[in-house]
């Protein structure tokens, strides 16, 4: 097993599950780095037959992210614009930094089950059958969760643009 | 369905930042692997040490710090779906000064229905006595309802007693602390487990209290959860048999 491929295979996956969980980008770094630590030290334990790289990795970020939201529990994330993802960059448009920053807004109005699977969808880019074995639910459900928190925010999306 | 916005948020991680985690990764192999490498006596010579460290360490912190003591002494169950940690040791107080309050909506019955996003099922049979509270509905939802998003709750009344019904669309995946034997399962019907939690955290007196005789009862109907709160067991599980119907 290369891990060093592992490694550059799946981080942009494990970064973007939390940059859509928690849309910051210093606390989406410190939960990558303590996924990464955390499966380095236990991958004696890895069985490629049980789950994939992917599947396992984000297995770990999860529960790395339900500690961090119980060690936040009664805080509420503050909505400081240095702190958002959308502008680190100082060279993104004016344009692009409002659709972040709007698209930000949009998803923290789901439930954290619909949050969940768009951080699975759409941060870590995996399949809806990837999803359901990850949650335990039927393929048929998370496309059905998927489709309406989607279709819901298109709406609002297209409120707000018309496009 | 376009859903091509959606990906907006996505970014390739800082170069250097995952320069130095790689690195940091690298580091941690070859330590693993030289340490794999080295002869058997020096390994069990050093791990000796690094033993009898760490328990006298942890007998230090055992004696000595209560929420490691508490940490250890607790155990996590998954009961009907739902994670359940259990210590004796109190869990603590919200952070003073942090604490967020979210005022609920106040509405009737029908506009509370028809403004919660999901479709409740009420219960079809409740005790005789008890009457809808109609000034007593609470929803939680929109922006301003935060964690709390997506949550009714239903109270009904009689002359002495109150049952409340609350359904929500939070995800309930994480852990809750309860006390040792405080959780057990139960079985609506064939297809539908249901936890009953006995008593809950008191925090005058810092320990888990069933004082009040209170009892919550949660079950799941689809992506809802169901948690109903009264003081008599079997007409908290008629009332949730009847959700099912």
């Amino acid at each position: 097993m290369d891990w060093d491929v592992i490694y550059t295979s799946e981080l942009s996956r494990i970064y973007n599950y939390f940059i859509y969980k928690v849309f910051d980008r210093e606390i989406a770094q410190d939960l990558t780095a303590t996924t990464f630590e955390r499966a380095w030290k236990t991958r004696s334990n890895y069985r490629v037959i049980i789950a994939s790289p992917s599947t396992w990795l984000l297995g770990i970020a999860r529960n790395v992210y339900r500690e961090h939201v119980r060690k936040n529990r009664f805080t509420v994330p503050l909505l400081q614009d240095e702190h958002l993802v959308s502008n680190v960059n100082i060279e993104q448009s004016f344009q692009e930094r409002q659709d972040k920053e709007f698209l930000r807004r949009l998803l923290l109005t789901l439930s954290e089950r619909e949050q969940d699977l768009i951080a699975l969808k759409y941060g870590a880019g995996l399949t809806n059958r990837e999803i359901a074995k990850i949650k335990s639910l039927s393929e048929s459900s998370v496309g059905n969760i998927l489709h309406r928190a989607v279709k819901n925010l298109r709406k609002k999306w297209e409120e707000r643009y018309g496009r | 369905m376009d859903d091509r916005f959606l990906y907006q948020l996505h970014e390739e991680p800082d170069s250097e930042f995952a320069s130095n985690l790689r690195q940091m990764l690298r580091q941690f192999t070859q330590n693993s692997e030289q340490r794999s490498n080295t002869p058997f006596q020096r390994v069990f010579t050093a791990r000796l040490a690094w033993i009898t460290v760490a328990v006298a360490i942890s007998i230090l912190l055992l004696t000595t710090i209560a929420p490691v003591r508490a940490f250890i002494a607790s155990t996590i169950a998954n009961i009907a779906g739902q994670t359940f940690e259990m210590t004796d040791d109190y869990p603590g107080d919200n952070y003073p000064g942090n604490e967020i309050v979210i005022e609920p909506q106040i509405l009737s019955l029908t506009d509370a229905l028809g403004a919660f996003p999901h479709k409740v099922k009420l219960p079809t049979c409740l005790p005789s006595g008890y009457a809808l509270n109609e000034e007593g509905v609470r929803v939680y939802i929109g922006e301003d309802a935060g964690f709390l998003a997506d949550t009714i709750e239903i109270t009904w009344l009689s002359e002495n007693n109150g049952i409340e019904l609350l359904v929500t669309n939070r995800d309930i995946s994480g852990v809750e602390i309860v006390a040792p034997d405080s959780v057990t399962e139960i079985s609506l019907d064939a297809n539908h487990p249901a936890v009953v939690i006995q008593g809950g955290w008191d925090a005058n007196q810092k320990i888990w209290s069933t004082a009040y005789g209170a009892l919550r009862l949660r079950w799941l109907i689809g992506d809802l959860t169901y948690e109903l709160r009264g003081t008599d067991l079997e007409q908290l599980i008629e009332i949730a048999s009847s959700t099912l119907n």
